[in-house]
Parts: structure tokens; sequence; C-alpha cells
């Protein structure tokens, strides 16, 4: 370990391991249905009419889940894909920044010559590998399973780098929230209720026209307006949601650099 | 000669007004060892963490080895050595990870040092961090202070959890640092080891640094301790009540207490009793604090 942006990933590789194998476990296990799913398009069609219509603005567009784009957009990258790598990420970024405060660790690390913007650039980039290891393993799945299910792997690659872009964007907010206050539960807190209200935002501006106007604040906008795995990705928003995680991590320097340290 | 730490005005308040340090100056200078004393809560933390940069100053300035503590913070880190008051380190890592992951944040590493370290401090390496017991997580606190052999070493109450053999081990350790001419400050409540390594003390309380004194110094003040047993009369505490007696304990027929500058009002007071024992001894240091200062415990 000769930096402390390969002591977050050392400290992090038992998590890494089960990670992976959940993640092709899910790539399996769901992508094993869509034969069955693909084989009934009759009955699968009266399933999507018995839920209220309102419900594809958050879990993906029911209509087109006998397509391979559809039903992946349905079964993962709507909800599950999101929120689980949305979960990890906010906990890594609680622990490598709040979780130093938490455990008395912040003392004798910040002790040696190391910059506290060092600390907070090599940790978040650390996170982000984390992160994108885990996208690019979602997708190596989706390329073993290919004679279950013919989808478009370079739309299905894009749609990966936007679910990493929003995973990451969730992470460095828990790292601004820990940067900014040390605490480990507000960090967690407010980054997982910030995603969830984001996330209902986006759904909302659907429905109605009064939230129309606010669903730009939403990066779960950015992540699935352009419906990369039909489309690829937006590039406007792909930037944006670049653009935003480098000023988030630009703050948290910024407060970083001068707070009292593990009050 | 040049001072390593050179503290003015350095005050710290926290939040919600909490004066935890007010307008200290201090200077330590090179190649000396620094006792630095004072009850819980008196700011002895806070005084190091500030050092270090880890907590800002409200107000004042510090130079450390010649440098601005805040502008030139990195240079400094790399010529200091730290243990805090609470050692902490990551658990998952053995001592040998953790030492050799601050070596290469350090851009330095002796290996050869830091195993004669481990060896005169009986410390395995190979375990890892969260199964050690606190006197040898400790140890690895130690090592990871000094194992690049700093210029300044800042130690939080380096002996907490060491067992009494292991305690003199690290005085060897710190006498080896200083016949070296490294600096060394460090907070401790163990007065007889501050006696023993130090050439000059400061008492801080209440964030006020009371004073700053050599060891030497402290010792010649003139403070005897009478311990006076009479072969009839039962001395009464009154008796003794003079301008230069503190501290008098009376029980049965013998008298106790501490003279502070010359006797001699004592010997013609005592010299109106019949008596069977006069013993005087000179006060440990921590007498001596206790006369001056009161109790720095």
């Amino acid at each position: 370990m000769k930096n402390l942006f390969q002591k977050t990933l050392f400290d992090h590789k038992k998590g890494l391991v089960f990670w992976i194998l959940g993640i092709l476990a899910s790539d399996l296990i769901i992508t094993s249905f869509f034969p069955t799913v693909k084989e009934m398009p009759e009955l699968m069609n009266q399933y999507a009419e018995s839920f209220p219509e309102e419900i594809s603005v958050w879990f993906g567009d029911l209509s087109s889940i006998g397509t391979p784009e559809g039903f992946l957009n349905v079964e993962l990258f709507s909800f599950i894909f999101p929120f689980a790598f949305i979960t990890y990420a906010i906990t890594v970024g609680t622990n490598i920044i709040a979780g130093e405060e938490k455990n008395k660790t912040i003392d004798i690390l910040i002790s040696n010559p190391i910059k506290r913007s060092t600390l907070i650039i090599q940790k978040f980039l650390a996170m982000a590998t984390l992160i994108t290891i885990f996208c690019f393993i979602a997708w190596i799945g989706f390329v073993l399973v290919i004679p279950i299910m013919k989808v478009n792997l370079f739309n299905l690659a894009q749609m990966c780098i936007n679910l990493a872009l929003i995973a990451i964007f969730f992470g460095s907010i828990s790292i601004l929230i820990g940067s900014i206050t040390g605490k480990t539960g507000i960090s967690t807190g407010l980054s997982g209720g910030l995603a969830f209200i984001t996330f209902l935002i986006n759904g909302l501006a659907k429905l109605s026209s009064d939230f129309e106007s606010i669903k730009y604040i939403s990066p779960f906008f950015y992540y699935s307006d352009s419906n990369a795995l039909f489309n690829g990705i937006n590039i406007i928003h792909f930037l944006i949601l670049i653009s935003s995680i480098v000023l988030i991590i630009y703050l948290s320097i910024y407060f970083y650099k001068d707070r009292d340290l593990g009050l | 000669m040049n001072a390593s730490i050179e503290i003015t005005n350095l005050t710290k308040i926290y939040d919600e007004n909490v004066r935890a340090l007010s307008e200290v100056n201090l200077s330590v200078n090179q190649g000396e060892v620094f006792g630095f004393l004072g009850p819980n809560g008196a700011g002895k933390s806070t005084t190091i963490r500030l050092l270090l940069g880890i907590i800002k100053p409200t107000t004042g300035l510090v130079h450390i080895l010649g440098m601005n503590h805040l502008k030139n913070s990195i240079e400094i880190r790399k010529k200091t050595g730290y243990l805090p008051g609470e050692f902490s380190i990551y658990p998952n890592l053995t001592g040998s990870q953790i030492l050799t992951f601050f070596s290469n944040i350090k851009n330095e590493y002796d290996e050869r040092y830091v195993n004669v370290l481990a060896e005169k401090l009986q410390i395995d390496l190979n375990q890892q961090f969260g199964t050690l017991s606190q006197g040898n997580k400790q140890k690895i606190g130690i090592i990871q202070a000094i194992m690049h052999k700093p210029e300044l070493i800042i130690l939080d109450e380096p002996t907490n959890g060491l067992d009494p053999l292991v305690r003199n081990k690290f005085y060897e350790i710190i006498s080896d640092l200083k016949d070296e001419k490294r600096t060394i400050f460090f907070s401790s409540h163990n007065i007889s080891e501050v006696e023993k390594l130090c050439d000059r003390i400061g008492i801080i309380r209440e964030g006020k640094l009371i004073t700053t004194e050599k060891i030497s110094e402290l010792k010649s003040k003139q403070i005897q301790i009478f311990e006076i047993e009479f072969s009839e009369t039962k001395p009464q505490k009154k008796d003794f009540t003079l301008p230069n007696i503190e501290n008098i304990e009376v029980y049965d027929k013998t008298v106790k207490f501490t003279v502070i500058g010359n006797p001699t009002n004592i010997i013609k007071k005592v010299s109106e009793f019949e008596i069977k024992k006069l013993i005087t001894h000179e006060p440990s240091l921590e007498g001596i604090f206790m006369t001056y200062y009161g109790d720095v415990k």
C-alpha cells in the first residue's frame, strides 16, 4: 500500500469479492427469466396492464418488458441496480471520510505529510474505482449471458457508465457531507435521503406538470432520461453528471481543508 | 539556541465560546525534552493537536522547526513524529502493514530500525492491530512516531497502557533519541517519568500555561519535609501554623509538614518541645508541584 488510494481499495477487498459474485448472480438469475417472459407476450401484456400506469415512471416501462432492453430496464436498471450501487457508494463515501473521524484514526493520518486535498481526492478516486469495477462486472455478466438474451452490448455499456455515474454522484455527496460534518450518521442519512427524494422528484415530474420544472435538480433525470439501453448516452446529461461530481469533490476539499478534525 | 517549537499567543475557542486554550506562549529548544503537565481537560491534547494542524488556532502563531505551522505543514510533518493520546488505527491491518503504509506516505523506511524498536518493545508486527491488547497497540503507536527518526517527536501520554518493564524500555528509547539531540515534547500524568526524562516542564491548567521551569531548578527549590515525633506532648496543629509551613498533618504524637524556604523559625518553635525523633527529607518532584501549584494530577 503506497498511498491512500491503494489502502482504500485494500480495505474493501473482502466486500469487493462478495459484490462481484452478487452482481454476476443477479445478471444470471434475472436474465434466466427472460426466455419465459419473451414466449408469453400476451400474459406479460396483461401483467403490465394490471399495474397502475404511474408505476412505470419509477420502475421502467412495463410495456417494453418483452424486449431484452426493456426487460433489463424494468428488472435491474430502473431501481435495483441504481439503489444497490448508490447504497454501496454512500457506505464507502461515508466510511472513508467521516469514518476516519468516528474511528479516531484521522489524527494519526493527518499528522503525516499528506495534504487534506490529496486525502479527499485519493479516497474519492478509490470509491469511484470500486463503483466502476462493479459496473464493468455487471456488463461482463451480460456478455456471458448473451446466449440467453441478445442485448445491444454497446448500449448496455453506456447504460453501465450511466449507472456508475449516478452511484459515484451520491458517493461523492456522502464525501461532501462527511467533509463538512465529520459525522457518519449525518453523512449516510442525508446522502440516502437525498437519493430517495431526488428519485421521487424524477418520477413525479413525469406524472405532474407541477414538478416538470424541478426535474432538472434530480440526478436521476440525467441518469434515466435518455434511456441509454435503447438510445445510448445523452452526452449533455453525461457531462452534467461528471461536472456535478467534480464540483462536489471541489466543495468537499474546500470545506475539509480548514476544518477542525476529529472533534 | 534554535527553538523547535515557538508558540505565540495561541488561543483556541471552540463553538459556543468554549475557550480551550488562552494566549499560550511557549518555546521548546532544539534537542530539549519538554514535559507538558496538567490535569485532564487542561488543554494538553488541544495544544498538541494545534501544533500538528489537526485543529486550527482561533488566534496566535506557531512556528515549528523554524517554519509557520499552517503554511509549511507538509514540510513540518515530514520531520515530525506524533503519537496521539488515544492511539487508534486500522484494525484490519497488521503492525507491519501499518508501519509500511505510513513509511510510504513519509517516503522514509528504515526496516532495520523498525525491527530494533519492535524487538526492544517486544511486539509481534505480524498480528492484526484489532487483535492486540491496549499496551501492544501503544507500542505500534510509539514505533510509528519515531521510526523515521524525526527531528521533532510529539507524544501525548506515551506510556498509557504500558507495563513497567516496557515503560523502562521506552525510557531507554527516549534517552537514545535525546542523545541524538532530537527534540521531544510529551504530555504526561506521570510525574516520576517526567522527572526522569525531561530537561524542562510546562504546567497547563484551564487552558492557561501556568509556568515553565527547568527540572533542575525545580528540584533545587528550598523545600523540606519535616516529620517530628514528640516524647510526651501531643502536638497541636495551631502550634505549627507559620507563614512558611504548608500541608500540616498531625497524628498521635507526630507532626508532619512542608517547610518552604529558611527553616530557622521552625527549629526555634520545635525546640520548645521534648523531641523523640526528627526526620527531614527533600520532597519528590510531585511534592514540589503540589506545594507550588496544587495537585497537578
